[in-house]
């Protein structure tokens, strides 16, 4: 009844519905205080909200200055504008190249974040959002600050010890090839991965050696998922 | 720069929208100094992308901007990630609307929309602040139509509950 009447009052109901509800407004006292409970409840939130201050002197400046700023731009012969433009893509491109980490397997930007879950939590909605089997990582010292995922990629952030880390995860193995293999690890200069059932685990942060000691914990006190399909 | 066939000029056609984009920011940032930098820098970005406007959907497409450089700026000072999802957290809607007296002080009623999870205080401010269309708020969320409905219900919920809350203990003390 609730949906139905929020439907009315945000007029997206059809018109056979908005019959329905008006009929039962009208028969029903308890529905008719609801309805006219919701219609208080949107005048009077839109007179609280709308009778802020705004500074309107402030923002036509601001707007003023936005569309002068356009201006000048526009005013530019192209090279000048394109100039400083490719001088910066180069830089950027060159830096990228230099600091680029050939196991990175975080390639899509994150589409949501989980904060403050348990390792539990963190797991079944990593699970539930990507379908990738992902673990319970349950490390006493270690809090997990928050779980986040993109396309192809799931992260666990920890904070251990002053330090953060990233347990990045991914069913794409193929990056961790690109690291050295050492009993069982593959490091690289930024992280430090492994592989464990059908995922690639990829850990970020910290230095080289607190991160192996920190992947070896890890790697001890994760819990595949019985059941992936929730 | 842009006198651009229907959409007319920047200026004039973004002036309007000046009200809406702050009370926007305001929500966001919580404080006014903020806001007002958080639209101006709204603005620059939204001049220099004027060409690219489809030019349907204008307000939409300023919010959408202002909460792009909103959540890049949270990035940058290391504060709370970009997008906090909580569709999974259950309410239970037990509530009654007629229980609330609206009649409360509008400071309180923004205090307490305020409170709301960023994203359903979004959504209360886009739809019953600001009236827009669920359409026009999904444009402006970057969500689909389904995720508005949800979150304004939740939302709406959220501050029912805490202003009868609010209500209730006002009238025993």
């Amino acid at each position: 009844v609730n949906e139905k009447l929020q439907g009315y009052i945000d007029g997206t109901l059809a018109a056979n519905e908005r019959r329905e509800v008006e009929a039962a407004a009208a028969s029903d006292p308890a529905v008719r205080a609801e309805l006219q409970g919701l219609q208080a409840y949107r005048a009077a939130i839109r007179a609280a909200g709308r009778g802020e201050a705004v500074p309107e002197e402030a923002l036509s400046r601001r707007l003023r200055e936005a569309a002068a700023a356009g201006r000048d731009c526009s005013k530019r012969p192209w090279w000048a504008i394109a100039a400083p433009v490719a001088l910066a893509a180069l830089m950027i491109f060159g830096w990228l190249t230099l600091t680029a980490d050939p196991m990175r397997l975080n390639q899509t930007r994150t589409a949501a974040i989980l904060e403050g879950p348990t390792p539990e939590q963190a797991s079944v909605w990593v699970r539930q959002r990507t379908g990738m089997p992902a673990p319970t990582v349950e490390v006493p010292a270690a809090h997990l600050v928050s779980s986040r995922y993109g396309r192809g990629w799931a992260c666990y952030d920890f904070e251990v010890g002053g330090h953060t880390y990233f347990l990045y995860m991914s069913e794409d193995h193929e990056p961790l090839r690109h690291g050295e293999e050492q009993d069982g690890f593959f490091v690289g200069p930024r992280g430090i991965g492994w592989i464990e059932g059908q995922l690639a685990l990829y850990l970020r942060g910290g230095d080289p050696e607190s991160r192996r000691e920190f992947a070896e914990t890890l790697r001890g006190a994760l819990k595949t998922p019985v059941n992936s399909e929730l | 720069m842009p006198m651009i066939g229907r959409k007319g000029s920047f200026e004039s056609k973004v002036r309007s929208e000046l009200p809406v984009l702050y009370r926007v920011a305001r929500r966001l940032c919580g404080c006014p100094t903020e806001a007002e930098d958080l639209v101006g820098q709204t603005l620059m970005k939204a001049c220099r992308g004027w060409d690219g406007f489809d030019g349907r959907f204008l307000r939409s497409w300023l919010i959408q901007i202002l909460r792009r450089e909103f959540y890049d700026r949270r990035r940058q000072a290391n504060a709370a990630p970009l997008v906090l999802d909580l569709e999974e957290i259950d309410l239970v809607d037990d509530g009654d609307w007629s229980a609330v007296d609206w009649k409360l002080a509008a400071e309180r009623i923004l205090d307490e929309l305020d409170r709301l999870p960023e994203e359903y205080r979004l959504a209360v401010q886009l739809c019953d602040v600001e009236e827009m269309s669920y359409e026009e708020a999904a444009e402006a969320m970057e969500v689909p139509i389904g995720t508005v409905r949800s979150r304004l219900y939740r939302g709406r919920a959220q501050l029912r509950q805490r202003l009868s809350a609010f209500v209730a203990e006002e009238e025993v003390s």
